[in-house]
């Protein structure tokens, strides 16, 4: 099997199939590269498909690429994405408020419209919005997107271009040879390629490793709820009091947000996703958000597990040694600017260089200085048990 | 000490006000049994079960009345933890015996620490009631709640079906 295995390859190889680099592939495959998606489980089934879906990221360098991109989604991936436009901020007090005008302020610099809601305004575009609301902001810009619907598109359109997708195929080394890597070594045998993508989530930073390269990611596990389904609103992105999410199309509220706990991933395995008593803490949160859905149960929660770079910037480089391999980790923010990160993936791949958006402030030089201990630093460190529970792990 | 991120919920997590050695989650034949056992045997149980269901609970998983509500008759709830206890005379040998026992009460979550979580101080349950909601800590859990649409689902609970061939 191994060595049936080791006689494929492709011109480009990705290493994960979370939304980065199923996007990558895609729009390598749509351009007639030859991609190979390796996945060690399933294509989009970690963070890359249980986030809240939102696509409204002016402030980074991806974010006029990403809202020039997301209205056209549907149709350049021949399936639906489930996008929809435009968001509210509902502000539960001066201080919400003051963070919802910050963000809006960031879209009008970049040249996006926005109106400040007062109460009643905003009760009549989100009946459910109760009088705890002071007021609120409605983006004529951002969106919202299903990110299951998502995944999935990008890896079907993938393959309509002709790229291939190996599922429960674990990467387990990267042979170098000349300053190159020349193939990437997986449970299935080993696969040549002429280029490398890494954006491998929480791994990427342990395959950054086995190139010499100081990659600092601390993992953390976050936390969503969904309710039963209410009748459709107008706009369905409709957040605040420190949630995100939105109103699926069958008419769920999907939301997360708020604490987080910083854990280990000491090996390839992801571990198992699982909640803790923090749904409550959400589903109150919601609640006092929009009253009016205050009965509404919930039926279902989750966890996903999200890495983090020291300034919680993206790093999306193509490195100088060895010098076929592009990283792309997306500190936590990768599903809503996956349209065009992908398209910066790829053009970092066939150019050496994106042509869309300047990359200067995600190369990983900025992490030079960064001392080894940095996550005990700044108190980003797993809980002493989950220490013990990992290393015993290894036996 | 290690320092701690405000945003995380390292430390933040109180172990609930109550914890008890153990807890048993559904009062059918099994979970009754079990409780008295364990009361007999001078262990300090909780019996938890979710009837009587909240009125606009009821019917729910009954196709045939998808989508409505029962009638008034069913809208008494003094009435209707009667009827749940009157029907299950083991529950009153429970209570006999010692166990705390708690009738329509739901658990909604039961949480414990594992490679994605080691911040809870002690193994708990997330309880509710048609009021409110509440947490209790544990030491042991007996999960007896049958099985109707839903599964309990852990790796190997789906056995390999007996074959003839």
């Amino acid at each position: 099997m191994a060595d049936m295995a080791s006689t494929h390859g492709a011109a480009v190889v990705i290493v994960g199939g979370g939304v980065t680099g199923l996007s990558t592939g895609w729009w390598l495959a749509r351009a007639g590269v030859d991609v190979l998606v390796l996945e060690k489980g399933i294509v989009g089934w970690e963070a890359s498909g249980r986030n809240g879906g939102g696509a409204t990221h002016v402030y980074s360098p991806f974010g006029l690429e990403e809202q020039r991109l997301w209205p056209q989604m549907d149709e350049l991936l021949g399936y639906p994405t489930e996008y929809q436009p435009y968001r509210i901020g509902v502000a539960l007090s001066e201080a919400q408020l003051a963070l919802a005008r910050r963000w809006a302020e960031i879209g009008e610099t970049r040249g996006f419209r926005w109106q400040l809601l007062d109460r009643r305004q905003l009760k009549e575009l989100v009946p459910i919005v109760g009088d705890n609301a002071i007021g609120g902001t409605y983006l004529h810009f951002g969106g919202h997107a299903n990110p299951q619907r998502t995944v999935q598109a990008y890896a079907w359109a993938l393959q309509d271009h002709g790229g291939r997708i190996l599922q429960h195929t674990t990467v387990t080394g990267l042979s170098q040879r000349g300053g190159r890597v020349t193939a990437v070594e997986t449970t299935r045998g080993a696969f040549s390629a002429d280029v490398v993508v890494i954006a491998a989530g929480p791994q990427t930073g342990a395959f950054a490793e086995m190139l010499g390269v100081w990659l600092p990611l601390a993992p953390a596990r976050v936390e969503m709820i969904a309710t039963e389904p209410i009748p459709l609103m107008h706009v369905g992105g409709v957040a605040g009091n420190g949630l995100y999410g939105r109103q699926t199309l069958r008419g769920n509220l999907v939301y997360g947000g708020g604490p987080h706990e910083w854990i280990n991933v000491p090996d390839m395995a992801t571990p198992e996703h699982a909640n803790t008593p923090l749904v409550r803490n959400l589903a109150r949160r919601l609640a006092e958000l929009l009253p009016g859905a205050a009965h509404v149960r919930l039926i279902r929660s989750w966890s996903g597990l999200v890495e983090n770079t020291p300034d919680g910037l993206p790093v999306v480089e193509r490195l100088a040694q060895p010098e076929n391999v592009v990283i792309a980790t997306m500190s936590s923010v990768g599903f809503g600017l996956s349209p065009a990160v992908g398209r910066a993936v790829s053009e970092l791949v066939r150019h050496d260089r994106c042509q869309f958006a300047d990359l200067g402030a995600l190369a990983l030089g900025r992490f030079g200085d960064t001392p080894r201990d940095w996550r005990e630093r700044a108190g980003w460190t797993a809980s002493s048990s989950a220490v013990e529970a990992a290393s015993a792990g290894d036996d | 000490m290690r320092e701690t991120d405000p945003r995380s919920i390292a430390g933040k997590l109180p172990a609930p006000d109550r914890h008890v050695p153990l807890v048993v989650v559904g009062a059918g034949a099994a979970g009754v049994a079990a409780a008295i056992e364990a009361a007999r045997a001078g262990v300090e149980v909780v019996l938890i079960d979710e009837h009587p269901v909240d009125n606009d609970m009821m019917a729910m998983d009954v196709p045939l009345c998808f989508g409505q509500r029962m009638d008034g008759s069913v809208r008494n709830r003094a009435l209707m933890l009667e009827r749940v206890v009157e029907t299950n005379p083991e529950l009153a040998s429970a209570h006999e015996a010692g166990v705390d026992v708690q009738l329509g009460t739901y658990v909604w979550g039961a949480f414990v620490n594992g490679p994605a979580v080691q911040e809870l101080p002690v193994p708990m349950l997330g309880l509710a009631d048609d009021r409110r909601s509440w947490l209790l800590g544990y030491d042991r859990l007996i999960i007896a709640t049958g099985a109707r649409d839903v599964l309990l689902g852990f790796p190997g609970c789906i056995a390999p079906w007996p074959r003839a061939d």
